[in-house]
């Protein structure tokens, strides 16, 4: 059971932080995700604590169906809990209503997904500051112009994403989330529809943006390789947190899911996200 | 291939609400096309039962010269009739059990003793005859008896009840021929399908002089056949028996050729209905064809799969045409159904306003089924194929591709070009129309130019649409971006993102726009010409004519002579005549007085031409056949006179008045000379200086005793004809309406599955920040600009449609363009209300969509 006692030295203790908004920027607590009923009832996540530390690159692993897209979605504000709580900064998520979680997302929350992430109609300048146009809110310039140089996107500004590579438009979507210098980044499998080098540039690039400008993240991947770019490396299997590595490198990830795999095929079911609609 | 169909099958079963839209519009469509089918079918059985249920086997008519239409009967004055000797030559024909003379008339009008008019109010004929028994009755005595005797007349039931009378209730007949007082001694129901008609029996010697004015006459002999006596033989019997001055026709043939005049008149009306039925199906193929675009474009990843394991190219294309035909038969299917329920509709709404079609029941040819399944697969497919032939173009790479909603590039340079030269052609056609047609009055050239012009319009609007659109689209949106800041911006990029999309959706209303505005300019123009000529100060004071159409008897004309204040009356008279094997109207009329009281428009010749003999003709029939000044002209009349006459004038016709077809114009002298029995048609009356106003309460009071007459002033004459013109336009705005609702309902598929294309996209807005307020003002700015669009192109379209009609019509007396602004704003204004409208449900559901269904990995 060294695993559980990982869990447990680890992950937040809810009653003891006593000002967890400046220690995290986002925590979780005792979160569980139940979807459909009766027979179709599925459980994502079963009371999972989890803690976001400022600062720092934490990474979310787990097999399909370990509920760690879900926990993100959670922790992000576009889907809600069916218990627990959730903190953004200090400003507690449980029972906001729609629109106040809808201007919360976008005011603090910054989102880079694993694909489909730019609208076809805006070129990439307008997709970066769409978030800040939505609001109706202008951004420090200096910021921007940074952000982009930093980002290498100058040449590409007046592009439409139909006219930009792969890595090009993940690139554009991390400008758009580090522009609004949010509480939280969220990376969803940023890199998985990526070819090797491109993925190596986006991660060199969430990792700078942890290291010189003090950005939060949170990376969902099942890639060894990009969770070695983390601080901390959370592992989920059937919607719980089981363990936690700090700085590792591949090959410790590597170990570790492997570990977790086996447990899963000894589980009885391996249920969760593959369950949901997916569309078409 | 029976796998492909039962993909086809199940794709249209996935995609059910998405081809909802579909199977309505060609509903619509195709349920208009069967209503309109069943309802002329039923109301010609109806007519045609009314004609026929009393024909006689047999029936001997005198001879006409040519065949006159049914309504021109009464006015000439001259019903041709045969005397007593003819019945008892007929009764002694081998073959017939017995003969009847027969009186038959139209130019009847019952008064009750107070004076007002008995019988059908909406505008139908009373009929009058001698009643005598027949073996094919036209009604049956439903209460007292028989008339027997002068001053006994028996009336329909139902004008009877309309009216309050009672057996014993006295009432007046009017015919040009004499006033005659009588007593109702008995009531008459219809055998047959009664439409509405009224209906007058008299004994034979009272309809004789009463109805005709001439005594020991008859309008035709009727013969009843002996028993195993075939029909068909003993007409030729009869015909031998009485000579070559007669006409013999068997009940059958009677039957056809009432069949034949109610299906010559109802023709009209059945094309102008399937001419909007059409338009209907117009713009639902546009809707149609987006349908199918999109969810040809949503399913390219499918497409690409099949092809990649193997189907060819003609077998997908096949599949989304089976899809098609899906659609089209369901349509199709709910289309006849609701068509049926709606003339059963009609048919209660019919029985409320006293027409009575329940004796023929509801007939539906057998040819509106197979007509309504060909017509409603027909569309769907002929608007899916474009679609499919793209669909058979999938890709097998296109399961690779990264599934986004699609956009569209480039407009198609071919396309543009094509459509500017169409649209060359359209403003040529319409141009020459107009320019041409009012000097050289030639309707038929001008009209297929205009036809030519507006058909080429449309097509360049299909060809042109996607440039358009992006110009218009682009150029109207502009302004989005700075007043809605990023939700304008977006929404600016996807109303450009389709063009061709656009077009198609806008090309929907493009065209309901386009065609009440041109019509409301062919209106407006109308009533400006006719209050422009009726205020000039010309024309006559007052105008008097029969409320039926029928003549005024001599005596009306003599109590007006005699009013004080009148100075002048200007009698008119008809008689229809045969013209090179086709009626024309010929009219008598005064011409010393003519030019003030009805301020004739020549374009050559003048009234004086007429007082020497000659003979007017209309600039129309003047160029279509061939007249000019001096040309001879040879008449025959009904009763087979012929006339030879000389051009000696050419006029135009007035605003909004003349009959359909040829008016001839000769003067009384001349048409006197030819059809001396002919009855005065109308009076038109100029009053005496100073006179004018007391002349109506003074002419009403002299004619009290004859309610037939109708007597208008100026503002009348102008209420009257605008008034005929306003109820052809609202039936149009009505029917019209049709084709504004389906191009609505295009507006709101278009938007519904754009938003279902959209929905990972609109998640994405939603998950970096978007309210479920801004999404909704997104889905609203797009519809507001393809709204706009439909409606700015459509006013342009209907302002060329309507000012080259304008000047088309000029012959016609639409003499002056006039826009009816105020109705074109509240067009333009209910345009872009409609395009929000449509807007509601799609922007509901877009804002309603999940985040996190958007994205969710495809």
């Amino acid at each position: 059971m060294s695993i559980e006692s990982g869990h447990r030295t680890e992950t937040v203790s809810p009653s003891t932080g006593p000002l967890p908004g400046q220690r995290y920027a986002a925590r979780a607590e005792g979160v569980s995700k139940v979807y459909g009923s009766g027979e179709t009832r599925v459980t994502a996540l079963d009371g999972v604590d989890a803690g976001f530390v400022r600062g720092e690159l934490t990474a979310v692993m787990g097999p399909s169906g370990s509920g760690k897209s879900t926990l993100m979605q959670c922790v992000a504000g576009l889907d809600r809990v069916t218990e627990g709580r959730v903190w953004i900064g200090e400003q507690e998520l449980t029972g906001l209503p729609e629109r106040a979680l809808t201007e919360l997302r976008r005011d603090r929350v910054g989102f880079v997904f694993q694909s489909f992430n730019l609208l076809p109609t805006l070129n990439a300048k307008e997709n970066i500051t769409l978030p800040a146009d939505l609001a109706g809110r202008t951004l420090d310039t200096d910021w921007v112009e940074q952000v982009i140089d930093t980002l290498g996107l100058r040449p590409r500004l007046a592009h439409r994403p139909g006219e930009l590579s792969g890595g090009q438009q993940q690139r554009v979507a991390c400008a758009r989330a580090l522009v609004g210098r949010p509480e939280l980044i969220l990376a969803d499998e940023p890199t998985g529809n990526l070819d090797s080098r491109a993925a190596g540039e986006v991660l060199g690039l969430l990792r700078r943006s942890v290291d010189d400008l003090g950005q939060t993240i949170a990376l969902v991947t099942h890639d060894p390789a990009a969770a070695a770019h983390a601080d901390r490396v959370l592992f989920l299997l059937d919607g719980r947190v089981v363990t936690t590595l700090r700085a590792p490198s591949a090959p410790d990830v590597l170990e570790t899911m492997a570990g977790l795999e086996q447990d899963a095929l000894g589980s009885a079911s391996a249920a969760g996200e593959d369950t949901r609609e997916t569309g078409r | 291939m029976r796998t492909m169909l039962r993909v086809a099958a199940r794709s249209v079963a996935a995609s059910k609400a998405r081809m909802t839209l579909s199977v309505v519009v060609v509903a619509l469509g195709v349920g208009f096309v069967v209503a309109t089918l069943v309802l002329s079918a039923t109301i010609n059985a109806a007519f045609t039962g009314l004609f026929t249920s009393g024909a006689a086997d047999v029936t001997a008519s005198p001879r006409a010269a040519f065949a006159v239409e049914v309504e021109d009967q009464a006015i000439s004055g001259s019903v041709p009739t045969l005397p007593t000797d003819a019945v008892d030559a007929v009764s002694r024909t081998p073959g017939v059990a017995a003969a009847h003379g027969e009186v038959a008339t139209q130019d009847v009008t019952v008064v009750d003793a107070a004076g007002q008019p008995v019988g059908p109010e909406s505008g139908a004929p009373t009929l009058g005859y001698n009643w005598y028994l027949r073996a094919h009755p036209i009604a049956t005595l439903t209460a007292g008896h028989a008339p027997a005797g002068p001053g006994q007349v028996v009336l329909d039931a139902p004008s009877a009840v309309a009216a309050h009378l009672d057996l014993g209730s006295p009432v007046r007949l009017v015919t040009p021929a004499a006033t005659t007082g009588a007593t109702l001694v008995g009531l008459a129901a219809s055998a047959g399908t009664n439409p509405g008609v009224g209906l007058v029996f008299l004994d034979t010697p009272t309809a004789q002089t009463a109805l005709l004015g001439q005594p020991g006459r008859f309008t035709a002999v009727t013969a009843d056949a002996a028993p195993g006596v075939d029909d068909a033989a003993l007409a030729p019997a009869v015909a031998r028996a009485l000579g070559s001055a007669v006409d013999v026709a068997t009940r059958e043939q009677q039957a056809s050729s009432a069949a034949a005049r109610v299906a010559s008149f109802l023709s009209t009306v059945t094309y102008a209905l399937l001419g909007v039925a059409a338009v209907a199906l117009l713009v639902g193929s546009f809707l149609i064809v987006n349908t199918f675009t999109m969810l040809v474009a949503g399913r390219m990843r499918e497409l690409g799969l099949l092809r990649a394991v193997g189907a060819r190219r003609g077998q997908v294309t096949a599949m989304v045409l089976g899809e098609a035909v899906l659609v089209g038969l369901l349509g199709a299917a709910v289309g006849l159904g609701a068509g049926l329920g709606l003339c059963a509709v009609l048919e209660a709404v019919l029985r409320g306003l006293g027409i009575d079609l329940s004796a023929v029941g509801l007939v539906v040819p057998g040819y509106t089924a197979p007509a309504a399944f060909l017509l409603g697969i027909g569309v769907t497919v002929a608007a899916a194929s474009g679609p499919a032939r793209r669909a058979g173009r999938a890709a097998p790479t296109e399961v690779l591709r990264e599934s986004a909603a699609p956009t569209e590039t480039g407009t198609g340079r071919g396309r543009v070009l094509v459509g500017g030269a169409v649209l060359l052609v359209a403003a040529g056609a319409l141009l020459t129309a107009a320019l041409l047609t009012p000097r050289t009055g030639d309707l038929l050239l001008g009209g297929g130019l205009f036809a030519l012009g507006a058909a080429a319009s449309l097509v360049a609007l299909v060809l042109l649409g996607p440039a358009l659109a992006r110009l218009v689209v682009a150029a109207l949106a502009t302004a989005y971006p700075r007043l809605f800041g990023a939700v304008g911006r977006l929404a600016h990029g996807n109303a450009v993102r389709a063009p061709r999309r656009t077009a198609t959706t806008a090309a929907a209303l493009t065209v309901g726009v386009a065609l009440v505005t041109s019509l409301g300019i062919l209106a407006s123009s109308l009533d400006t010409s006719i209050t422009a000529q009726v205020s000039s100060g010309l024309g006559a004071d007052y105008v008097l004519s029969g409320r039926g159409g029928q003549p005024l008897p001599p005596q009306v004309t003599d109590a007006v002579r005699a009013v004080p204040g009148v100075a002048s009356v200007t009698r008119q008279r008809y008689a229809p005549a045969g013209f090179r094997g086709a009626q024309v109207s010929l009219s008598g009329v005064d011409t010393a007085t003519l030019d003030a009281a009805t301020a004739p428009q020549y374009v050559a010749g003048d009234t004086g031409a007429l007082a020497r003999g000659q003979l007017d003709v209309d600039q129309a029939s003047a160029l279509a056949d061939g007249l000019t000044i001096g040309s001879p002209v040879h008449l025959t009349f009904v009763d087979g006179t012929p006339a030879d006459l000389t051009v000696g004038a050419i006029s135009k016709p007035p605003p909004g008045g003349g009959k359909d077809g040829s008016t001839f114009q000769v003067s009384l002298d001349t048409l006197a000379r030819y059809q001396p029995l002919a009855k005065d048609f109308s009076l038109s009356l100029l009053a005496a200086p100073g006179a004018a106003a007391g002349l109506g309460p003074a002419l009403h009071q002299a004619l009290a005793g004859d309610p037939q007459v109708s007597i208008q002033n100026r503002a009348d004459h102008q209420n009257a004809l605008r008034g005929q013109v306003d109820l052809v336009l609202e039936l149009l705005y009505g029917l019209l309406a049709l084709a504004v609702v389906v191009a609505v309902l295009g507006v709101i598929n278009t938007l519904a599955l754009s938003v279902v294309e959209r929905r990972r996209e609109i998640g994405l807005l939603r998950a970096v920040g978007a309210t479920r307020a801004q999404i909704r003002t997104m889905v609203r700015l797009e519809a507001l600009a393809v709204s706009l669009h439909g409606t700015v192109v459509g006013l342009v379209l209907g302002f060329g449609w309507g000012a080259a009609g304008q000047r088309l019509l000029t012959g016609y007396g639409v003499t002056t363009l006039s826009v009816p602004w105020a109705t074109v704003a509240a067009l333009a204004v209910g345009a872009v209300l409609v395009g929000l409208l449509a807007a509601v449900g799609p922007a509901r559901r877009a804002a309603r969509a999940d985040v996190l269904t958007g994205l969710a990995a495809t």
